[in-house]
């Protein structure tokens, strides 16, 4: 029974029930759901493919379960329950339901076989997710959203019309290795790099994930970019453009990071440079880099998890997370501090955290291909990843100057969440067999060589002492209240000021049409009254003869017209 | 210390004794001798270069810091370029960011919040 149920549905059903369940019953079927997704995972053969025929010519592959789908499945589903527990004490029913059928949409579609399928779920990720902005119930979130719920569909939008463009040209919908070279598959291409925040089509991530709710933003931060990121391994694996557009993405976030005060928007920039190694990791392509790609969606997401459920609960305990108003609060919150900064070392790829045991296969792989200025590129962007996600989100939060502020430790159910995220973050760092079993591709690896580690060791700490001179030399940019321009501007300001001036030039367009019509209508009806009016030439009754060779001359036009 | 103050510092779990002794100049004493054990071991260990730039005696740790500086500085000067005012966005919309109560979050007053702690 369970081999016909499509994976993520069940969490698509779930979500629908705990929308008529309460308290503890929700919280616990909740808690279930993405634990009987997994088991049901696991007990799904690779391989394994379902078909559905609607009517006569169309076949859809409605799951297609292989090695690239079951990791990111796993890591989902694992995602999704953290979500839950560290959510649990929400009574929002609208962010509960929407938080799982979110889940849910995005597992269902990782193991979508053809793009057809895969345009359903995608689009559900977006319906359902903008709930978790919309959640917040201020005037700011709910424009966000539609803001956010826009750029989604638009995604989904060029995915359909791509998908069936590339059915007119091979007659197959089948969502395997495409590449790029025809409108149809460049449209993908396109869809899938708005959903992973390729540089300029980023906008909506710093927009849209911070203005969501505390919790809210821990859902939102594991499943729409790594969908994307699976999207592009699967389709566009080896794709060359990918590797500078994966560089440009673990780069130009990083300087607006060092200038952001709200500190979930810093981590906003943080998940998009991290996109770009795994970015980087698929334009590269080899058996390695792919694999490295994979580690590295399954590691970020639970750090990523971790470090936004951290400035979730600050957010929830002292109602900001502006870093010009945070400070001090380890003293009151040490085990969200102590969480959060286990997250920015596994983030930071500090050895025996998570992070370096993906992220080093990446840059390895670069190093195999013979990428001297990629490879540069990515130890830059890790010191950048140290910067904003490494020092400024714990330390600004929790050390720096003490803001005074005296709260309660999070809830015990985020700090189980944390608990186990943080205890994850260490374990793939220590004991990452597990997870490179579960990879694609059988390459070996080993991540802990003697040069790895001083090497790696060697760019964070002295980074770190870079940072500890800059903060002595006063150097260091101080937290100040702004807001920060991000991609996002060009849809906020110039559009809606070119839509405004297109309607303003259209309505003067029509008001002069009308105009011109009016007067050209009153000087046909001046001519045609100077003409029939008497004494106008044809305003008299004209003399027998001349009117009878009108006649004849219109006859003979006639006839030869029509018989010649 | 007030009476309050002493109230809010009891709030919460017992602090995990890292952070209790949590020690600035020890940290930072820790930091110099950990840069300094670093940059021995980079040069009596083969560090396995794959490009010639990483040839260069102590490549990482010279990049690391250097790229860390370039990254702030850049940052900084990046400021006088996209940097506006905190009601940017708002300002233009009227309605935007009206501070319309948030419906998620649970802050406790008992916590012995000021009142304007609480704005987001």
């Amino acid at each position: 029974m369970f081999e016909s149920f499509p994976p993520g549905l069940l969490l698509i059903v779930g979500g629908l029930l705990a929308l008529v369940l309460r308290g503890t019953l929700r919280s616990a079927v909740l808690l279930a759901l993405p634990v009987l997704g997994a088991i049901q995972l696991w007990s799904l053969p690779n391989g394994l493919t379902i078909n559905w025929q609607p009517f006569e010519g169309y076949l859809f592959e409605v799951v297609r379960v292989d090695e690239l789908s079951r990791v990111f499945g796993y890591v989902f589903y694992l995602a999704a329950f953290l979500s839950v527990l560290f959510s649990l004490h929400v009574k929002d029913t609208m962010q509960q339901c929407a938080g799982i059928a979110y889940a849910g949409s995005g597992v269902a579609a990782l193991f979508a076989g053809d793009l057809i399928t895969l345009f359903v779920w995608w689009e559900l990720t977006a319906v359902t997710s903008v709930f978790l902005i919309f959640a917040r119930r201020t005037d700011r979130a709910y424009r966000t959203g539609v803001r956010y719920l826009v750029v989604q569909v638009l995604s989904g939008v060029l995915l359909l019309a791509g998908a069936l463009l590339h059915y007119g040209d091979t007659g197959s919908l089948a969502f395997g290795a495409l590449g790029l070279g025809s409108l149809g598959r460049d449209l993908i291409f396109v869809a899938f790099g708005i959903k992973a925040a390729f540089p300029l089509l980023n906008g909506w991530l710093q927009d849209a994930y911070p203005e969501s709710t505390a919790t809210g933003s821990v859902w939102l931060s594991s499943f729409t970019t790594k969908l994307a990121i699976y999207a592009l391994a699967r389709g566009y694996a080896g794709t060359e453009i990918l590797i500078p557009i994966g560089c440009v993405m673990t780069v130009f976030p990083v300087f607006f990071a060092v200038i952001e005060n709200d500190l979930r928007r810093v981590l906003a920039y943080s998940l998009n440079n991290q996109l770009g190694f795994m970015v980087v990791g698929i334009g590269i392509g080899t058996e390695l880099a792919l694999n490295g790609t994979a580690a590295h969606a399954f590691a970020h997401i639970l750090y990523k998890s971790l470090l936004f459920m951290s400035m979730g609960a600050v957010l929830y305990r002292t109602g900001t997370v502006k870093a010009s108003e945070l400070g001090g609060l380890y003293k009151s919150m040490p085990w969200t501090a102590t969480f959060c900064i286990i997250g920015a070392a596994a983030i930071s790829a500090f050895p025996l955290f998570s992070g370096f045991t993906s992220k080093s296969m990446i840059l390895t792989a670069a190093a195999e291909e013979h990428h001297p200025i990629v490879f540069l590129i990515l130890l830059f962007a890790s010191a950048g990843v140290l910067e904003h996600s490494g020092i400024k989100i714990p330390y600004f939060a929790f050390f720096a100057h003490d803001s005074g502020k005296r709260v309660q430790e999070a809830p015990r159910n985020m700090l189980v969440a944390m608990g186990i995220a943080a205890a994850l973050c260490i374990g793939l760092g220590v004991f990452y067999q597990p997870l490179y079993a579960l990879l694609p591709h059988r390459v070996p690896y080993s991540p802990y060589s003697m040069s790895h580690i001083v090497t790696q060791l060697q760019l964070l700490v002295f980074a770190i002492a870079a940072f500890v001179i800059l903060q002595k030399l006063h150097l260091y940019p101080s937290e100040r209240r702004a807001t920060i321009l991000g991609a996002d501007w060009f849809y906020r300001r110039p559009l809606p000021a070119l839509a405004v001036w297109s309607g303003r030039m259209i309505s003067a367009a029509q008001k002069g049409f009308v105009v011109a019509s009016l007067a050209t209508l009153r000087g046909g009806g001046r001519v045609l009254r100077k003409l029939y009016a008497p004494p106008g030439p044809l305003g008299e009754p004209w003399p027998t003869g001349p009117a009878a060779l009108v006649a004849a001359i219109l006859l003979v036009v006639y006839l030869v017209s029509v018989y010649v | 210390m007030s009476k309050n103050d002493v109230d809010r510092s009891s709030i919460g779990p017992k602090i995990p004794t890292a952070l209790k002794q949590w020690d600035g100049a020890k940290l930072l004493r820790a930091l110099w001798i950990s840069c300094a054990v670093l940059a021995v071991a980079g040069l009596v260990f083969d560090m396995h270069p794959h490009f010639g730039y990483e040839k260069i005696p102590l490549f990482h740790a010279l990049f690391g810091f250097a790229a860390f500086a370039v990254i702030v500085a850049l940052g900084a000067a990046l400021r006088f370029v996209v940097s506006r005012p905190e009601n940017y966005y708002e300002a233009r919309n009227g309605t935007e960011g009206a501070g319309l109560p948030e419906a998620d979050l649970d802050i406790e007053p008992e916590a012995g919040q000021p009142e304007d702690h609480l704005r987001v």
